[in-house]
């Protein structure tokens, strides 16, 4: 498989350069969710690795368990997993948009889903904020 | 992994499949388990069976989505076809090595 023969449901956008990700000429509504979903994504993996981290942990104890939560029990941290709640939950949404979109459902109110997916996760990460602190 | 054009049903099946892998996983964690804050508790947690079910599956469908999702990205760079099984090659190990580990360290809670 060569790179032409890659498709993808999205429209393309012209993102060989990692500079080209961030310019906001010629990127419609679809272009910044697709921008974000990609930045989201990156996110998720680097917080996956984390995860694994403290999670390895437990493979050296009940103490060096106890002592990994509790540096990890501090307002930063609480704030960064309300960063990583609202990655994860415009990930996931979006997602779901783009897989109606591949299916051929909504192509023509895409950009209306992309605002209910943008208020939802604010929601969702609003109320968990709140939750949490 | 799965090479090839349609890469993205792969991305997206797996993806519908987080959606609900996920949700099982934050709700088991936060809500059945109460935040598995003690090393006792993570151990009563995967002692039950549909728990250590759930939690394999759940690894395994977040390190496949990840690996494409990083796949993805490295192909919209634009890469030779060379550098792209190399690609797929190095991230296969990393996924499959992950994998591993996350089963190893499941093992060792529960011995």
């Amino acid at each position: 498989m060569n790179i032409e023969e890659y498709k993808r449901p999205e429209p393309r956008q012209p993102e060989a350069r990692l500079s080209e990700w961030f310019s906001p000429t010629k990127r419609g509504v679809g272009g910044w969710a697709f921008l974000l979903h990609r930045l989201t994504g990156i996110v998720l993996v680097f917080y996956l690795l984390l995860h694994f981290s403290v999670l390895s942990y437990l493979a050296r104890g009940p103490e060096a368990y106890q002592a990994a939560l509790q540096f990890l029990d501090n307002p930063l941290f609480v704030a960064l997993e309300v960063a990583l709640i609202a990655a994860v939950v415009y990930h996931g949404l979006n997602g779901l948009r783009l897989l109606l979109m591949a299916l051929n459902l909504g192509v023509k109110q895409q950009k209306a889903m992309f605002w209910v997916v943008f208020v939802l996760s604010a929601l969702t990460t609003l109320v968990a904020a709140v939750y949490m602190f | 992994m799965t090479s090839g054009k349609n890469t993205w049903v792969w991305q997206a099946l797996s993806g519908l499949l987080l959606v609900f892998l996920l949700g099982l996983h934050l709700f088991a964690n936060h809500f059945m388990a109460d935040g598995l804050l003690t090393y006792d508790d993570v151990v009563a947690y995967l002692s039950n069976p549909l728990i250590l079910v759930l939690e394999v599956l759940f690894l395994a469908a977040v390190l496949y989505h990840a690996v494409l999702g990083v796949r993805a990205i490295m192909l919209d760079r634009g890469i030779s076809a060379q550098q792209e099984r190399t690609l797929t090659r190095a991230l296969t190990v990393v996924g499959v090595a992950l994998f591993l580990y996350g089963v190893w360290l499941f093992w060792v809670i529960l011995t």
